[in-house]
């Protein structure tokens, strides 16, 4: 099984090999899927990045598909040594616009003509590439990263739930060797079929259920979009469905899988216990990967079927756990660093960080090893509030507590001036008064009684709305920790 | 199929959306309900419905319109406007 460190060093064999790359829609009218071979991809891959490279492209501000025509420019611009910035067709325009105008791209590129119009209309990007001797484009930037004859990297937004999102530079080297150890854990190959149903612009949508695949001879049949989420399984039949739990779940209760099914592979979040021993039950093999876009996707991946929270690292992942139970990995997949595009002036280099110490990168996740050495996950290190004193509250076990007395799980504990506030929104509340507040406080004072002095939450905050959160439900913290 | 009255839509869209979203039986639904948000339903849930009602309708409402869809009304009204005689 082959390591690969460049992209052209993975794409090598694919210019004879007539095997099927990619398969995707015939048609609206329930045609049958198109196969690409592998040969086929392979020059219009080619073709496309010498001109990407002609033209002098240098940083591509892309809206991710699971059209075939996205995925050769993907990979035609990391060829042409061009930066790949990934967003998805799903983000609002005022999103879009905004990420595009900080990110120092001088090209555009979406299937949908009127979207990238629109975001090269509001950056000032004529349609025609630009020219290399030109003056560079407004807004453009030098790059902080630049390495001559160096493949284009690939720059992901992380999708942080407890803060705001960052651009994370992984380079094709990161995302190779993050096949490779996918591969080292699940083997894959030619005859399986990995349906592509994850968005490209997430690191484990590009890597677990394209990359992957590529590298090792799998096909990878590209989904036809949300409206057919329910009938891509009947459609493509696959026998590999990289998914999110919240997908994983629908799909499964939607009773859409195929029968030629055999191996699912869950990232991002664990599967409920549920629905992975009903897919157990279905002969279907349930695999967990742990990963960060950081470490350009998975570090460790569930390998006993009988114990589905227990990860082994992958090969080369160096995993530990910290003296406060953080676990940390060192692993030549971690990224290259963080772009802070917001500070990107023409001219002015955006500022780049690495948190990595040594190589280590310290994960903000809690967890334990076992006896074998599998890694096992329970909590998020920032669900620990560290006081002003020096000890800590662990959040969870806190709000679980105070939503079951007051009736709510619309509450929040955060610090003020280092000390324990709980905030109270509105979602269960139908009608705010005297004695309501007065049996909150009878409830927090009952609830300070079992914990130390200093950890004593100090007063309730009532929000005049419910608490904002995230698509998967999580509270959004960060928009009023710092209010 | 002929064009159907906004009551119409409303109604059958209440109707689908009571269907596909359990935790939302027994809700009385308005116009003015507020249907693409966490706090009403998921992601998930939502897709579900407009596909739902995209078959329903015989309509297709453009992806990139879905997330500016925030209450009923406004479904309502993008079913309106691309419904096909």
């Amino acid at each position: 099984m082959h390591k690969y460190l460049t992209f052209r060093e993975l794409m090598e064999p694919w210019k004879d090999n007539f095997h099927p790359a990619l398969i995707y829609s015939g048609g609206d009218d329930g045609h049958e899927p198109v196969r690409m071979s592998y040969s086929y991809l392979n020059e219009q891959i080619l073709e496309l990045s010498r001109k990407i490279k002609d033209a002098g492209i240098r940083r591509e501000f892309m809206i991710t598909d699971h059209r075939p025509e996205t995925v050769i420019r993907l990979f035609a611009c990391a060829r042409a040594g061009c930066d790949v910035v990934l967003t998805d067709e799903a983000l609002s325009e005022e999103m879009l616009f905004y990420l595009a105008s900080v990110c120092g791209a001088d090209s555009v590129y979406a299937s949908d003509s009127d979207l990238e119009q629109a975001v090269r209309s509001h950056l000032g990007i004529p349609a025609a590439p630009p020219n290399p001797d030109a003056e560079p484009v407004p807004g453009a930037v030098p790059d902080p990263f630049a390495k001559k004859g160096r493949e284009g990297r690939l720059i992901f937004f992380t999708s942080g739930t407890t803060s705001q999102s960052k651009a994370v530079v992984l380079s094709t080297r990161n995302l190779c060797l993050s096949a490779w150890s996918g591969q080292s854990m699940l083997p894959c190959g030619e005859g399986d079929v990995i349906l592509s149903l994850l968005p490209l612009s997430h690191v484990f949508g590009f890597v677990c259920s394209m990359l992957w695949g590529l590298a090792y001879g799998a096909a990878i049949a590209l989904g036809r979009g949300v409206r057919h989420m329910f009938d891509d399984c009947k459609y493509f039949n696959p026998t590999i469905l990289p998914a999110v739990p919240s997908l994983m779940e629908i799909l499964y209760r939607k009773q859409v899988l195929n029968k030629e099914l055999r191996v699912v592979l869950i990232g991002a979040a664990p599967l409920s216990q549920e629905v992975t021993g009903a897919l157990k039950a279905a002969g279907l093999k349930v695999y967990l990967g742990y990963g960060l876009t950081e470490t350009s996707s998975g570090v460790a991946i569930t390998q006993d079927l009988e114990d589905p929270y227990a990860l082994a690292p992958c090969p080369d992942a160096d995993i530990r756990i910290e003296e406060d139970g953080e676990v940390s990995v060192k692993t030549p997949c971690l990224m290259k660093g963080y772009i802070d595009f917001s500070t990107a002036r023409p001219g002015v280099q955006a500022k780049v960080s690495n948190p990595a110490i040594d190589g280590r990168l310290y994960t903000g996740d809690l967890g334990f090893l076992d006896e074998r050495g599998y890694l096992h996950l329970t909590g998020r290190k920032k669900d620990m509030l560290v006081l002003s004193d020096g000890t800590k509250i662990y959040r969870p076990e806190c709000e679980g507590k105070l939503a079951q007395d007051l009736g709510t799980d619309d509450l929040a504990l955060i610090l003020r001036n280092g000390f324990p506030v709980l905030v109270v929104g509105t979602k269960d509340r139908k009608e705010d008064s005297g004695e309501i507040r007065e049996h909150d406080r009878m409830v927090l004072d009952k609830f300070n009684e079992s914990l130390a002095r200093g950890q004593h939450i100090h007063y309730i905050l009532y929000a005049e709305t419910p608490l904002p959160r995230t698509a998967t439900g999580k509270i959004r913290r960060w928009e009023f920790e710092s209010v | 199929m002929a064009k159907l009255s906004r009551a119409e839509i409303t109604a059958k869209t209440i109707e689908i959306i009571h269907n596909c979203v359990p935790e939302l039986q027994g809700v009385e639904l308005t116009e003015a309900s507020v249907v693409n948000t966490d706090m009403s339903m998921d992601s998930m849930s939502f897709i579900m419905v407009i596909c739902k009602l995209e078959a329903e309708f015989n309509v297709k409402i453009p992806n990139r319109q879905w997330n500016k869809l925030k209450t009923l009304g406004q479904v309502v009204d993008a079913i309106e406007k691309y419904q096909k005689n």
